[in-house]
């Protein structure tokens, strides 16, 4: 078989292009270490307590924002409380579970500075910490449900201080998960009690977000909803947001090696072509890779910054997981050709069980991913985590990093190959 | 403060209003192992308060800082977010109190190595969670950041570097620590990094004496309560507060209203029975 490049070079060049390749790759890690920013930025935000005029019973909502910091830093339709279990609060007769309103506004303002989302900062994550007090009367029972009615909603900078548009409100069921050692065992101790996922927004389009949660409790002649769930003293959200440096950092570095790939692609496909042989099967499949890591190149992330595009998160899924398919097909015919015996196959057909297994393989990740992000395109809140099942997995998949799991099991089947074959 | 007293229950000293007057006369007050205590606790509270409130977002004046945020480009926060809270509660913490002992004497430098204490606990308390974002919710990107623990939980780690709290002592402005001595220039590096410290040894707590803050130990309660989750100090507290202080332990019958078959919700509203209940008392009694 005549070569195409490599086959062609003495060894003095292909040293010196190596070398270069190595020198590329280090001085991207450089800039990543160096230059670039953590990735993510993580703020703890701590709910105002809200008294609001009028009870909304489970799953109603109203059409008012609760606001903890309005015009001049006053609160809008909200009288915030210090404390929800003070006996103070517990004699007032107006302070009820279905009167409370827990309100996030962020992000937090620092040093008489009003903060405010960056497009660049591309994705926005909630996760949920419940500060729950150990009383003797009212333990937490078993793995309580939580039924949270909440609402999110964005204001822009040229917005007025009270103008927030709803993105999402929904009523959402959350597994609590709370343990307490023995020896805490006394009241005002908390319980450590897991982490639950809140929100997911695949869009940081808009400056500010407000977050309404409440936690409401039935009437007495209905079915007891948010019963068993301990004395809760206070509800801290956590938002991660990418950072934006870190974004632009990344994406520079897609802008550049994007068309470097393109030309070296077209460049390669040009010479094979020249070739008085068809295309060897590898080097179809070297094209395929080629086209799977532009397309994980292109820096879509520029559009962001003008366009809301809330699909970002799913959509950079999905250029992820055929990247990783291609790769894997790749390293299956790259073994099958050159490692597994003499035989050259020469034909995707000769491949069909290695790559179908791959195929479905991804395509699980890819329904997975549709029936988890698909969902949470229309609804934010969704999490397919907060069923028992899902609550196992993902233990067993944080635990276990899905990515690995793909690697070994690769390695495993062509092991399998070479010994079988 | 009521972390103080609840810590200090079953103690002779049971952490009185008047210890934490430190910010009017912090040069009359005895460096003794209680008022290291103190020292730790406020200075701890300090960095706690300050931390949940800026989490609040109310509190107007927490700082970013752009420490280790790689500043090329730095416009803080749309390049590398903010820094955490609790750095900026340490801060305060030094800025309020470390600021207040202007002496160079032994005192003083006692005073900020407690201090220092009290804002150790804080972040050695703290707990690292993380949560993973990767392809399809994997852990192949994941963020971690620290949890402020619960201010009891703070409590009582200090409580424990009470006990073992270590004295120091002094001649011509020379340190006597141990059998070493060394140069006090040296500054409190040299104290023990993980103990509380004291000069003077405690007044006895037994008898009130006003100009040490003792109010005595009589007609302070005890308990008797028995079982495997009572920690030692309870267990005792009737032979040390009372007994051991040449008291007798007088006890007291009486009967308690309290509520009992409560309907509770998670929050703010109790519907509750009143029962009448008989509840054992020991008072220490001359």
């Amino acid at each position: 078989m005549s070569g195409t490049i490599l086959e062609n070079l003495s060894g003095r060049k292909l040293a010196v292009l190596v070398s270069f390749i190595l020198l590329c790759q280090i001085a991207c890690f450089l800039i990543g270490g160096c230059i670039a920013p953590a990735p993510s930025n993580v703020e703890n935000v701590l709910g105002t307590k809200c008294l609001v005029d009028t009870a909304l019973s489970p799953g109603t909502f109203d059409d008012h924002w609760h606001i903890p910091r309005g015009h001049d830093r006053r609160p809008i339709n909200c009288h915030p409380i210090n404390n929800i279990n003070s006996p103070e609060a517990i004699k007032d007769e107006r302070v009820t579970p279905n009167k409370i309103v827990f309100a996030f506004q962020i992000p937090n303002p620092k040093v008489n500075e009003v903060l405010d989302y960056s497009r660049w900062m591309q994705n926005l994550i909630g996760v949920l910490h419940i500060e729950v007090l150990y009383k003797e009367n009212i333990p937490i029972a078993g793995k309580p449900i939580l039924s949270l009615d909440v609402k999110l909603g964005y204001r822009n900078k040229w917005d007025p201080d009270d103008k927030y548009t709803l993105i999402a409100k929904s009523t959402e069921k959350r597994y609590m998960s709370c343990e307490i050692e023995d020896k805490r065992k006394i009241e005002g101790y908390q319980y450590d009690c897991d982490l639950l996922p809140l929100f997911e927004l695949g869009s940081l389009h808009h400056d500010f977000y407000l977050i309404n949660l409440r936690l409401p409790v039935a009437e007495s002649n209905k079915e007891p909803i948010n019963e068993g769930i301990g004395q809760i003293e206070d509800i801290i959200v956590v938002v991660i947001n990418q950072n934006g440096g870190f974004t632009k950092v990344w994406v520079s570095l897609k802008t550049v090696f994007f068309p470097v790939i393109i030309g070296l692609m077209i460049w390669f496909w040009h010479r094979i072509l020249l070739l008085p042989r068809p295309p060897a099967l590898l080097e179809k499949m070297l094209l395929t890779l080629g086209i799977a890591l532009s397309l994980l190149n292109l820096p879509l992330e520029f559009l962001t910054l003008w366009v809301e595009m809330p699909f970002m998160l799913l959509l950079s899924d999905i250029r992820q997981g055929l990247f990783y398919a291609a790769l894997l097909s790749f390293w299956l015919i790259f073994c099958g050709e050159h490692l597994m015996d003499d035989v050259t196959r020469g034909r995707v057909r000769s491949y069909w069980k290695h790559l179908s297994a791959v195929g479905f393989g991804c395509l699980c990740l890819f329904i997975f991913d549709m029936c988890e992000r698909g969902v949470q395109l229309k609804n934010p809140f969704y999490s397919i985590w907060v069923t028992d099942l899902g609550t196992n997995l993902a233990y067993l998949g944080g635990r276990t990093d899905l990515g690995k799991n793909l690697a070994v099991f690769s390695a495993l089947f062509i092991k399998y190959e070479i010994d079988s074959g | 403060m009521e972390e103080c007293q609840k810590q200090f229950v079953w103690d002779r000293w049971n952490c009185p209003r008047n210890a934490f007057t430190l910010f009017d006369k912090s040069d009359t007050q005895p460096a003794n192992q209680e008022m290291a205590f103190v020292h730790a606790i406020i200075s701890a509270a300090i960095v706690h308060t300050v931390t949940r409130n800026c989490s609040l977002g109310h509190y107007e004046n927490c700082h970013c800082d752009n420490s280790k945020k790689g500043t090329i480009g730095a416009n803080g926060w749309t390049w590398g977010g903010c820094s955490d809270n609790v750095r900026f509660g340490e801060q305060v913490s030094k800025g309020f109190l470390d600021t207040r002992e202007r002496g160079h004497d032994v005192k003083a430098l006692v005073n900020l190595h407690n201090n220092d204490i009290g804002r150790k606990v804080v972040r050695n308390t703290m707990k690292r969670i993380c949560k993973c974002h990767g392809v399809s919710g994997s852990c192949a990107t994941q963020t971690c950041w620290m949890r402020l623990a619960d201010f009891n939980v703070i409590g009582d780690r200090l409580k424990q570097a009470y006990n073992k709290a270590q004295q120091v002592d002094y001649e011509y402005n020379r340190l006597n620590y141990g059998k070493e001595r060394r140069n006090i220039d040296t500054g409190p590096s040299n104290f023990p990094k993980k103990h509380l410290v004291y000069i003077e040894s405690s007044p006895e707590y037994c008898y009130t004496n006003d100009t040490a803050g003792s109010h005595g130990t009589e007609g302070r309660e005890c308990s008797r309560r028995k079982g495997k989750h009572v920690p030692r100090e309870e267990r005792r507290s009737c032979k040390n507060l009372c007994r051991q202080c040449g008291l007798r332990v007088r006890k007291k019958v009486l009967h308690v209203e309290s509520s009992c078959n409560c309907k509770f919700h998670w929050c703010c509203e109790v519907k509750c029975d009143v029962c009448r209940k008989k509840v054992k008392q020991f008072v220490c009694h001359r």
